[in-house]
């Protein structure tokens, strides 16, 4: 596995995973899951510089609203490309919950999704070694979106849209 | 009509290089066809019986007569030269190589065209009224609107990958000619004095195994809202629409179960978090509407004689002119035009099926009699030169006629709607085509049809309801009893603005008992109707029982 940086800006790097049964101690980032949050959740927090949480792509956004302000990273997991909740997920973080960390897929998605996570607030994507060049082309292409999410307002680092750079001065391309 | 600027240019270019290289991975085998699936069906193509099927947006229903020039060219090199207009507006190619495909999307993008959306679950092809900027009864031409949804909807990153499929059709008439209570969400432009121009909201109409018609969740919504109240609806849908299984993903499963209030609030409560951050996106589809109107500004309309005497002459001595403009002609909202009906049913003939040759033909007559050089797609597989001057008529159902593209029955019997069925379809029980070609066999006399008047017959070859039975004035549904081909009879449906579902009469038929069945339905509602009532007016007075009667009281 390989991790892609799809937002320009942002650090991304690996976190060492502690699954569940796995006694907690210090380190400067570690992965949990959200059941094992909930569970240590202080404790979590206490033994790791910064924290980072997997989730199921149709977990309940209200389940994180406790954590957003002291997570690091938030890793949804899609359990099959086709099941779209996992853009939608990120969008309720971001916007709702006003999540600034970072957002990562996980699980069994496509390469060539990649701009759509993007554009859905993600900033990484876990993609094998020898998918990672159509993630990249996925990611160039499609430049100019034509519609705006709900996630524009609150993104400084997006791309204009094809309204904005029609009507919008300040996306003018000069 | 609409026309791209560099920004749609630059996405559907994309989008076929996207595509050309999936098509790669797939055949060198690094993408599994599982994994493939659903990045075809976005891009419009199916698996069908025997080959593959591409399915080309229309949007909306709009043609420009060189799009349709490229249509035929496309039919006759990649296609065994014909193509097939869909109930939703679209075109459909039934033999096109895989290999051929990028190179056939390449084609259509020289004429602004695409096979983006067209299928898959995500948000398919917008369709509205095909009478739009002619009809006399609308408040606003309104394919602006739905261009504005087309955009917005193009591979959305959020919404590309939904439960299911989801069809948006607008309408901006008292007269609903695109069936949008039967739609994921339906879209009626209202103008009122109280509240001014804005949308009445229906979600969660459909056909398929679980028919319903749509409630409306929003009575009026400012028309520059309409894009992020789309968003709601749609997150709202992604979000809790079952994925457990495939027959129940639908919208109109999660409205029914939740409720119809239930879902309006969920909407309500997500349209008002887009509130504050979202004023700029309320703003900019202001300003872009704007823009979209310009493209569909009226054509250049002349002066012309509301009724010229040839026009009156020709209908008064010649009959076979005078059922045609009976039929399939139809008031303008300028004196002196008409939108003449294209039928695409004629007896005997492929419902919906056009040679390359008729095509060409139907591009030239736009160019010649049409004041936009337009053609429209109806949601009944036929089509429309929209802006005809009346004068021109005889000359133009001439012209037509030589092209077996004249049949005068717009409306009636046989203008049938049937879906591909065992011709085509791998889900089908029973056939459609030589059904309804077996009907419009038994139907043969353009007068006696013009005597029964508007009917819609509406036939699918298995529940999922491509056909539209449940909207039919009667409904014909394929069947599987013990491995043959059988079929029910359902009656009472509509489409329109009094929308309803068609029901079961009674025991299914063979094939051939279908017919009679048919006849037996026809033959009744003509000894019992009163005034000038059509069928569904005799139907809704009577009910079911005489025609149960007629059908199954032993000879
Ligand atoms: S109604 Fe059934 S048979 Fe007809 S096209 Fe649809 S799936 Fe196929």
């Amino acid at each position: 596995m390989h991790l892609l940086k799809l937002t320009p800006g942002r650090r991304v790097h690996d976190w060492p995973e502690i699954d569940d049964d796995t006694a907690l101690s210090p380190q400067t980032h570690g992965l949990v899951s959200l059941d094992r949050l909930e569970r240590d959740g202080e404790a979590v927090v206490r033994a790791f510089g910064a924290v980072g949480v997997r989730v199921a792509g149709d977990t309940e956004p209200a389940r994180l609203a406790p954590w957003v302000d002291r997570l690091h990273l938030v890793e949804i997991a899609f359990p099959d490309f086709k099941d779209g909740r996992g853009f939608t997920l990120a969008m309720r973080l971001r916007k709702d919950l006003g999540y600034r960390g970072e957002v990562r897929a996980a699980g069994p998605l496509l390469p060539d999704q990649a701009r759509f996570l993007a554009r859905c607030g993600f900033d990484s994507l876990a993609v094998s070694s020898n998918r990672e060049p159509v993630a990249r082309a996925a990611l160039a292409r499609f430049e100019v979106p034509m519609q705006s999410t709900a996630l524009d307002q609150v993104r400084a680092d997006r791309p204009a849209t094809a309204l904005e750079r029609r009507h919008d001065a300040k996306f003018a391309v000069a | 009509m609409y026309r791209y600027d560099e920004y749609d240019h630059a996405l559907v270019r994309d989008r076929i290089a996207e595509f050309r290289d999936q098509v790669t991975r797939r055949l060198s085998g690094e993408l599994s066809e599982d994994e493939f699936k659903p990045l075809r069906l976005m891009n419009g193509l199916y698996l069908q019986l025997h080959a593959y099927m591409l399915r080309v947006a229309i949007p909306y229903g709009t043609l420009s007569s060189a799009q349709m020039r490229r249509l035929a060219r496309i039919a006759r090199l990649y296609d065994k030269g014909y193509a097939h207009f869909t109930t939703r507006q679209n075109v459909q190619y039934n033999w096109p190589a895989l290999k051929d495909v990028p190179d056939i999307l390449a084609e259509l993008a020289d004429v602004e065209m695409h096979a983006i959306q067209t299928s898959g679950n995500c948000i398919r092809n917008v369709t509205s009224d095909q009478f739009a900027g002619a009809a006399a009864d609308e408040i606003a031409d309104p394919r602006p609107y739905a261009e504005l949804i087309r955009q917005w909807s193009m591979l959305h990153p959020e919404f590309s990958y939904l439960p299911r499929k989801f069809k948006v059709a607008v309408v901006a008439s008292a007269n609903d000619r695109a069936a949008v209570r039967l739609h994921d969400v339906g879209l009626i432009l209202h103008d009122d004095a109280e509240h001014g121009r804005g949308f009445e909201v229906i979600v969660g109409g459909g056909m398929g195994r679980s028919p319903f018609v749509g409630p409306t969740i929003r009575r009026h919504l400012p028309e520059g809202q309409l894009l992020r109240y789309l968003d709601a609806i749609l997150r709202t849908y992604n979000w809790f629409g079952r994925r457990d299984n495939k027959y129940k993903a639908r919208i109109k499963i999660l409205v029914h179960e939740m409720g119809a209030e239930a879902f309006a609030r969920a909407v309500e409560a997500e349209f008002e978090r887009l509130g504050d951050a979202n004023r700029d996106i309320d703003r900019l589809a202001e300003t872009e509407m704007a823009r979209l109107q310009a493209f569909f500004a009226a054509p250049a309309f002349e002066a012309v004689a509301a009724e010229p005497a040839h026009v009156l002459r020709a209908y008064d001595q010649d009959t076979g002119f005078r059922l045609w403009m009976d039929h399939n002609v139809m008031s303008h909202r300028q004196p002196g035009y008409a939108s003449a009906v294209i039928s695409l049913k004629p007896h005997g003939g492929i419902p919906g099926d056009a040679t390359a040759e008729q095509m060409e033909a139907v591009a030239d007559l736009a160019d010649r009699f049409d004041a936009a050089g337009e053609i429209r797609v109806t949601h009944e597989q036929n089509l429309v030169l929209p802006h005809v001057k009346k004068a021109d008529l005889p000359v133009l159902f001439a012209a037509l006629a030589r092209h077996g593209l004249a049949t005068a029955n717009a409306g009636l019997v046989t203008d049938i709607i049937a879906c591909p069925g065992l011709d085509y379809c791998a889900l089908a029980n029973a056939r459609s085509i030589p059904l309804a070609q077996k009907i419009a066999a038994r139907f043969d006399d353009l007068q006696r049809l013009a005597d029964i008047g508007e009917v819609k017959i509406k036939i699918s070859g298995c529940i999922n309801a491509c056909g539209h039975h449940h909207a039919g004035h009667i409904g014909i549904l394929g069947v599987d009893k013990k491995g043959d081909e059988a079929y029910q009879l359902l009656l009472g449906g509509s489409g329109a603005e009094d929308a309803s579902l068609a029901q079961i009469v009674g025991p299914g038929f063979s094939e051939d008992g279908i017919v009679d069945a048919v006849a037996t339905v026809i033959d009744t509602y003509l000894s019992l109707r009163e005034g000038g009532e059509r069928f569904l007016d005799t139907y809704r007075r009577l009910g079911a029982d005489p025609f149960k009667e007629a059908l199954y009281a032993p000879a």
